[in-house]
Formats: structure tokens, C-alpha cells, sequence
């Protein structure tokens, strides 16, 4: 186990850092411990994996690290800040501004264009009507879009639209990638140019990405695989050679 | 999120389950239909009344005998026990009361009339030659009573339109006899007509003397005496004097009802606008029933879009903005129910005026703008436990609703 770590200083290059946490699920006098201490650290610009069999806590990590939800004990400070702390309000503005999400099953508006599900983190940024549709549009030509930018959902492939969603994740300028599963519906061919976005994008524009998994051939290609079982974290917690 | 970016969201969605939003909104646009044509119903029946008031004469009051608690047309038969009101007592106010411009005694009864082979039970109005411009209804041919008739008591008589029609046809009555509970009347004259007022056809009668008819009814006294005052400012005035003089005349002993026109119909719009008030209530409540239904729609539409709801909030939504989205959707729904409702209750307004020309009807504006907003209020009112279920929600449980 490595030594207290001391709560980070802004000059840190960790972008996340988590402390022992915890979460434990209590419904009625049931309490599910879904994770026991996940202690792991990612520096700005790291292509990070995490890996473990289902069950193991690894869905709990990437909510609590994505500010979709709290530990129960623990820290967790993300780009400087102390989020454990952080109101309800506040979590989402983080959500919105610093962390941009890839789900397993996309998770698009289904009765909007294409366009306008990329254009939605920026209507809760504030963002005027006519910069964000540039903007959702400049992304949506970077994925490779640029001609489906009226297509709705239906009308879309699976590749497309996990790259929707890569776009819509972009379109705030985040700090953190979060992906959950992101080539877990897709097939081969399609995943694997979704994982060559997701390495172009740390690569090219350093972008820092944590990739929830459990394909080894997607683990393969991030930086650093964290694995986690039972709630712990096992292996590569934080990069070996700081 | 502003709300016009929300009020675009809902649209979006209620035009995506056109049958749903349809049904739902049925609900408020028959409560708005409900509630503005009842109230408009009522202001349609209130507008009646004073035209059929109107008719009946103007700066009437009424004098009745013996003293009564109520205000109202009250019940008209002599009451025991109390100074009558007498022919004496008339002659003495149209003569002493300058702002009194025409008083008309009046003894009626129910009685038979005939002429030749037919006979005709009819209202028989016994009065004093001032009637005609005491109540404005003047003869079309002939004459009415003179001073002289009713102190001679004169055999004389003056028909209604319909007593006309009904008793001579087209026989020419005037100078004919008529016979009425018995005794022979002279026509004199023919009454111009008046129509039917609140379901009674005004026409239907025979003037004879006031003298004449007490003598027929059996009658010392008189049933009410109507009195004009020279102007809408002098009916105060005008009642004041009648209670000194009628007092003065009966040992200090003020016992007597004294209605104005303008009492009666004040009491008859009471009336009228409890009835509106309690038909409009009773609508209101079909309008809560609507938004009932509404916030069953929601609830639905909500654990239906629960995963969006998760997106949004991961998105960057907070609370209050899931909270807005709904709300405003409840509220559009609501309101556009209630914009339907009253363009539904225009349109009927219009039909019913081309279907039933005679009618006054009338749409009441504040109704409008009253139902109006009320189904806005409605919509917030069963909008915000839906929203705020929905504001509620965890964005990680959320986001794992399938």
C-alpha cells in the first residue's frame, strides 16, 4: 500500500485522486458495500483503463469519479477541488463544464437531431443559441459527421452514434473523458474506430481519459490498466514512476 | 435552461404523443368551456332581467301594506292585522308629492271574461287613470280610464293585445260590451302590446277601474300602489315623503313595504349571480378533475423519460432546471388546454347568438381571462409534484433505468 498520500496542491499534476473510498448502498436495513477503498490517481493527459468482472464496483467508480454520485467515506479531489464536498449545484456544474461522458448504450435524445443532442451540455453552460450550433457542428465534422448533422438517432449506425456521443462529451471543453463501456454495443470494426478517436484525442489533444472495461483489447490500448475487484482497487492504483 | 428553451423542449414533447397530449388537454378545455359559458349563461340572464325590468316602466317604487323584513317583489295579497292601503291613500300622495309624477292603485284578481260565445279566464287589472304613464304602456286605439271613471266607477274597460284577439278576433272591440265575473263592461280601449316578461304573457289582460274592481273582488282596500317618481335622482326622495305622508295618515304608525324598481332588481341579480357563482363552481371543479389528468400524464411521462432525466442531469442539469422543464411542460399543456377551451366557447357563443337571435348573449371578458389563467394555475399547481419528483432524481440511478 503506498504511503498517506497529502491532499494535493493545485500545481499537481493529478487531475483525479481518490482516497480509500467507499460507497455503500443502504435500502431498508440491507447495506451493499458496492465499493470497500478504490484509492487510485490520474495525471492530466494519462489514457487510463479500468478493468474488472462485473459486480466488482467498477460502474460505482466511474459515477463517483464522473460527480454523478458521492462515496459514503473517502476523499476524492478532482482538478484541485475537494468535489466529496461540493452541493448538488456545484456537482453539476462540474459535470457539465470539466467531465464529458460516453455511455455504453450512447444514451441520445432519440426526437433530436443529431446537432441538437451534441448542442445540449452547452444549453445548460448558457452558451447562446447561435455559438453552440458552430460549435456542436465543428465537432460533429471532427467525428467524421459532418454530413449526418439532421440525422436522428434511428437514423443512425452504432459507430455514429457513439461518435454523436464522443461530440456531445467534447462540446464543453471538459478536463476529464469518462467512458463507461464505450465499444460494449458495437461491433469490432466499428469499436475499434471508436477507440482510435478516443487515443487521437489523448494524443493529439491531450485530452485525460478514463475508459471503464472489461474487453482486454480496449484495455490494451489505454496507457495504464487499474484493476478492481470486490470493491478494491488491486493493481496500478497510481502510476508507478510518478 | 431558459424557459423558452424549455416551452420549445415541451412542445417537442407533447407533439410527440399527439393522442396523449390530445386527451389530456380534453380534460381543461371542457373545464374552461364549463366554467366561461355558465358565467357567460349567467351574465346573458342578468342582462335579461333589467331588459324586462327596463320595460315595466322607469323610477318605479312600489307601495304594499304592512311592514316586511325582506326585500324583494314579495308576496302581493293584503296582509292582516295592518293599516290597509286605501284609494285615499293614493289620491293623497298624487296630490301632495311634487316628486311623485304618476301613481297608479292596483286590485287584481283572476277572472272570467266574455263576449259573445267565447269566454276567457284572464288576468283582470284594476287601476287608476294614471297607469299608462306610470308603467309606460300606452292605448293604440281608443282611450284609457279618466279621473271621472274611476269616481263614477264606470262599467268601462281597456283590453290587452292578447284579451283583444282572444275575445273579438278581428271584430273591431271598441264601444262592444264584454262581460267580466258577471257584470258588463264597456270597451274603451286597446292596450299596445307588451310581450311575454319572464314567461308571462303581459298582453293577457283587462283593465277596468280600480273602483270597479274592488267592488268585483270584494275588496275595501288596494294590493300595492305604484308609484313613478319624476327621476332616477327623486326615488329616494320620493320614498321618504310617501313613508312621512302614509305615517302621518296612520297615527304616527309606519306600516308600510316600500320597494324601488332599483331594490328589485339588485335582489333579482343577487339571485341570479348566486346561481352563476354556484354553476361556476361547480364547472371549476371539472377544471380540477383536467388537472388531475394532467399530473397523471406527467407522472407518467416522467418514469417514461427517467433515463432522459439522467442524461440531462449528467449533462450538466441541475435540480431546478429538470425542475423548470417539467413545469413548463404541465404549464403549456395546461394553458394551451385553456386557450382551445376558450376559443371552443367563442365559437359556441357565436352559434347559439345565430341559433337564438331573441337572446342578449353575452360572453363575459373576465371569465375569459379568468379561465385563462386558471388553467395556468393548474398547471403549476398539479405540474410541481411531478417536476419535482423528477427534479429529485439521483442522475446515476437515473442513467441505469432501462
Amino acid at each position: 500500500m503506498s504511503p498517506e498520500p497529502a491532499p494535493p496542491s493545485r500545481e499537481t499534476p493529478w487531475i483525479i485522486r481518490t482516497e480509500k473510498i467507499q460507497r455503500v448502498f443502504r435500502s431498508h436495513d440491507v447495506a451493499t458495500i458496492a465499493l470497500a477503498d478504490a484509492t487510485i490517481a490520474v495525471e492530466s493527459g494519462e489514457m487510463l483503463a479500468i478493468m474488472g468482472p462485473s459486480g466488482s464496483g467498477k460502474s460505482t467508480l466511474m459515477a463517483i469519479l464522473g460527480c454523478l454520485d458521492r462515496p459514503t467515506a473517502g476523499s476524492y479531489w478532482f482538478a484541485g477541488r475537494e468535489v466529496t464536498r461540493l452541493s448538488d449545484d456545484e456537482l453539476s456544474s462540474v459535470r457539465n463544464r470539466m467531465v464529458g461522458f460516453v455511455f455504453q448504450s450512447f444514451i441520445l435524445l432519440q426526437r433530436s437531431s443529431a446537432l441538437e443532442n451534441v448542442e445540449l451540455p452547452q444549453v445548460y453552460a448558457g452558451v447562446p443559441p447561435r455559438a453552440r450550433r458552430e460549435k456542436a457542428k465543428k465537432l460533429l465534422a471532427s467525428v467524421g459527421l459532418g454530413h449526418r448533422l439532421g440525422h436522428r438517432p434511428n437514423e443512425l449506425s452504432g459507430g455514429e452514434l457513439q461518435r454523436v456521443a464522443i461530440a456531445r462529451a467534447l462540446v464543453n471543453d471538459p478536463k476529464l473523458l469518462l467512458a463507461d463501456e464505450p465499444t460494449g454495443n458495437l461491433d469490432r470494426k466499428s469499436g475499434s474506430e471508436i477507440m482510435d478517436i478516443f487515443r487521437m484525442l489523448n494524443r493529439e489533444r491531450g485530452m485525460t481519459e478514463v475508459i471503464v472495461t472489461h474487453n482486454a483489447e480496449v484495455a490494451a490500448r489505454c496507457g495504464r490498466i487499474i484493476v478492481i475487484q470486490d470493491g478494491r482497487t488491486q493493481s496500478g492504483g497510481e502510476k508507478a514512476d510518478g | 435552461m431558459s424557459v423558452w428553451e424549455c416551452v420549445r423542449v415541451a412542445l417537442k414533447m407533447l407533439g410527440a404523443n399527439k393522442l396523449r397530449t390530445g386527451l389530456t388537454m380534453l380534460g381543461i378545455i371542457i373545464g374552461v368551456f364549463a366554467v366561461i359559458s355558465l358565467v357567460s349563461l349567467g351574465a346573458t340572464a342578468r342582462r335579461y332581467v333589467s331588459d324586462q325590468f327596463a320595460a315595466m316602466g322607469s323610477n318605479l317604487l312600489i307601495i304594499m301594506p304592512g311592514k316586511r323584513e325582506t326585500i324583494g317583489t314579495g308576496s302581493m295579497i293584503g296582509v292582516t292585522n295592518v293599516h290597509k292601503l286605501t284609494l285615499e291613500d293614493a289620491e293623497a300622495i298624487r296630490r301632495r308629492l311634487p316628486s311623485v309624477s304618476g301613481v297608479a292603485p292596483v286590485v287584481y284578481g283572476i277572472g272570467l271574461v266574455k263576449q259573445g260565445g267565447v269566454s276567457r279566464n284572464t288576468f283582470v287589472n284594476g287601476t287608476g287613470h294614471e297607469y299608462p304613464s306610470v308603467r309606460d304602456h300606452g292605448v293604440v286605439s281608443g282611450r284609457f280610464f279618466s279621473p271621472d271613471d274611476i269616481d263614477r266607477e264606470r262599467r268601462v274597460a281597456a283590453l290587452g293585445m292578447k284579451a283583444r284577439i282572444e275575445l273579438f278576433g278581428e271584430m273591431n272591440p271598441l264601444g262592444k260590451f264584454i262581460e267580466v265575473m258577471g257584470t258588463p263592461f264597456r270597451v274603451i280601449g286597446v292596450m299596445e302590446s307588451r310581450g311575454i316578461s319572464l314567461g308571462i304573457d303581459l298582453d293577457d289582460v283587462v283593465f277596468i277601474p280600480v273602483s270597479a274592481a274592488q267592488r268585483l273582488f270584494n275588496a275595501d282596500s288596494l294590493y300595492h300602489i305604484i308609484v313613478r317618481a319624476n327621476s332616477d335622482a327623486e326615488v329616494p326622495g320620493a320614498e321618504t315623503s310617501i313613508r312621512k305622508l302614509l305615517q302621518s295618515r296612520r297615527n304616527g304608525v309606519d306600516d308600510v313595504t316600500i320597494v324601488s324598481q332599483n331594490q328589485m332588481l339588485s335582489t333579482l341579480n343577487l339571485i341570479v349571480d348566486a346561481l352563476t357563482f354556484i354553476l361556476a363552481g361547480i364547472a371549476a371543479i371539472s377544471l380540477i378533475v383536467g388537472g388531475i389528468g394532467i399530473m397523471n400524464i406527467m407522472l407518467a411521462s416522467i418514469s417514461e423519460r427517467t433515463r432522459e432525466i439522467g442524461l440531462r442531469k449528467a449533462l450538466g442539469a441541475r435540480s431546478r432546471d429538470i425542475l423548470t422543464q417539467f413545469l413548463v411542460e404541465s404549464v403549456v399543456l395546461s394553458l394551451l388546454g385553456g386557450l382551445i377551451g376558450v376559443l371552443v366557447t367563442v365559437a359556441a357563443v357565436f352559434a347559439a347568438r345565430s341559433l337564438f337571435p331573441a337572446l342578449p348573449i353575452v360572453i363575459t371578458s373576465w371569465a375569459l381571462v379568468l379561465a385563462v389563467t386558471f388553467s395556468a394555475a393548474i398547471g403549476i399547481f398539479f405540474g410541481v409534484f411531478p417536476a419535482r419528483r423528477a427534479a429529485r432524481f439521483s442522475p446515476m440511478e437515473a442513467l441505469r433505468t432501462e
